[in-house]
């Protein structure tokens, strides 16, 4: 995995990239099933309870979050 | 360290701060807690406020303001723009220091002040929020309260976990991104606004001057537009033109709520303050100021919660009241205004600039921009009853 990868999801859906991420918690806002943990520098989405909504993909400013078809 | 407080503040920002002063002015026992290491830090902030609605909370001092602004230039897609002088005069904030004097004041105050320190759960006894879990610097800790204001941002978990619905639609939440960019060609007392589909859709582009050579340049778009062209390609378009060198210092990003303040923004021995109530302008974005009014209601109200011993939603419900009273009112016409705004083509806002500048040097109210402007357009003067109510 290149640093540029990130952890991808059990479900496979979503992509962090940590290295575009500035932890603003933009997506941590629009997620309805509250997955999304942001601290200092770390951005975590638990995977088991992530619903694959995508709302976090569309609301990222810096386009560090990926859905499955490179979305 | 101690674990029994009358009141826990979460978050140290404005909000959070004002609230956690407030209360500890009276004598009550207050902890307010920041996740991040140091206050103030990261920004995630324009750091615009009117002059006006700062002075209300603190006497200016120069340690804090980068710029002192007077002329806000706001530039149609053609390019053309429109000076107005006179409407409002404000500052553009230090906010790493300007933050970090708020915490203090309320540490100041008696408050205890913690950073690196989580919340992680709410304690809840037959459906009252009585307490905090807490994690500081891996130390779990269970901190009882008889009311929590939750101050904690944009990505606010904490009223989530109290219930309360503070989910934002994608249409009522922008998403922005800032450079600190240094070496620019501007006037250091003119913020810039620039407004069109093709640089920002649904929100518009900003120079904030931060001195003589510096500024915040960013932009805010509509978070039902910002994919798959992000926030910050929009930014590297209108930076590529108007700031072509990259001189950047710093980069900022985050979520701003636009749509309407939460419904509900108490719940028994809980409430809700600053931007995770939504209490941001819908308009403009900014949200320093209404955040500080929105701790100041809710510490005035906690005061009287505990003066009396009753923190139920009932007695609680004071601070919702007093908020729509005040300052929800004005937001909810900004909200309207916002609507109107999202309605308007390049070429309304061409020709709205162009009405603009013969406005240039006269004396200027809001409600008298806002009538010259819709009355240009027979369109939009449709929308002057639904605004001005």
């Amino acid at each position: 995995m290149s640093p540029d990868t990130g952890i991808a999801t059990d479900h496979g859906t979503i992509i962090v990239h940590e290295v575009r991420c500035a932890y603003c918690g933009a997506c941590v806002a629009v997620c309805p099933a509250n997955v999304i943990s942001l601290s200092d520098v770390t951005l975590r989405i638990d995977d088991e309870a992530c619903t694959a909504c995508l709302q976090c993909i569309r609301i990222c400013p810096l386009g560090a979050l990926e859905g499955p078809d490179g979305d | 360290m101690e674990t029994e407080y009358a009141v826990i503040v979460i978050g140290a920002g404005p909000a959070g701060s004002i609230a956690a002063a407030t209360v500890a002015e009276k004598g009550f026992k207050v902890l307010l807690i920041e996740k991040r290491q140091e206050i103030g830090s990261p920004i995630r902030c324009a750091e615009a406020v009117t002059k006006e609605g700062i002075s209300e909370f603190i006497d200016p001092e120069t340690r804090w303001i980068a710029a002192e602004i007077n002329v806000l230039r706001l530039y149609a897609p053609n390019g053309s723009s429109a000076s107005i002088r006179g409407l409002a005069t404000g500052y553009i904030l230090e906010r790493k220091i300007f933050d970090r004097e708020l915490a203090s004041r309320a540490a100041n105050a008696g408050a205890d002040v913690m950073v690196r320190t989580h919340a992680t759960g709410l304690l809840v006894e037959g459906g009252k929020v009585r307490g905090v879990h807490i994690n500081h610097l891996g130390e779990e800790v269970l901190v009882t309260s008889h009311v929590v204001i939750a101050a904690d941002g944009v990505e606010s978990q904490v009223a989530r976990w109290a219930g309360l619905d503070t989910l934002p639609k994608l249409r009522h939440i922008d998403t922005g991104v800032q450079y600190l960019m240094s070496d620019l060609e501007i006037e250091p007392q003119v913020a810039e606004f620039h407004f069109a589909r093709g640089i920002a859709p649904g929100g518009y582009a900003w120079v904030f001057p931060k001195g003589e050579r510096m500024a915040n340049v960013g932009l805010a778009i509509g978070g039902n537009v910002s994919h798959p062209k992000t926030a910050h390609r929009y930014l590297r378009e209108f930076v590529d033109k108007r700031f072509p060198r990259n001189a950047i210092l710093g980069i900022t990003a985050g979520g701003i709520p636009t749509g309407a303040t939460i419904r509900k923004m108490v719940t028994d021995g809980l409430m809700v303050a600053g931007d995770a109530a939504h209490h941001t302008n819908p308009l403009t974005g900014g949200g320093i100021v209404n955040a500080m009014k929105a701790g100041k209601l809710a510490g005035a109200v906690a005061i009287k919660a505990l003066e009396i011993g009753d923190c139920s939603k009932e007695t609680l419900r004071a601070y919702e009241r007093e908020w729509r009273r005040s300052v929800g009112k004005s937001l909810e016409r900004f909200y309207r205004i916002k609507g109107a705004f999202l309605g308007l083509t390049d070429r309304d806002l061409n020709e709205a600039a162009s009405v603009l500048a013969k406005l240039d040097g006269k004396d200027l109210t809001l409600r008298r921009v806002f009538m010259t402007l819709f009355k240009s357009n027979p369109k939009l003067s449709l929308l002057i009853p639904r605004i001005f109510v």
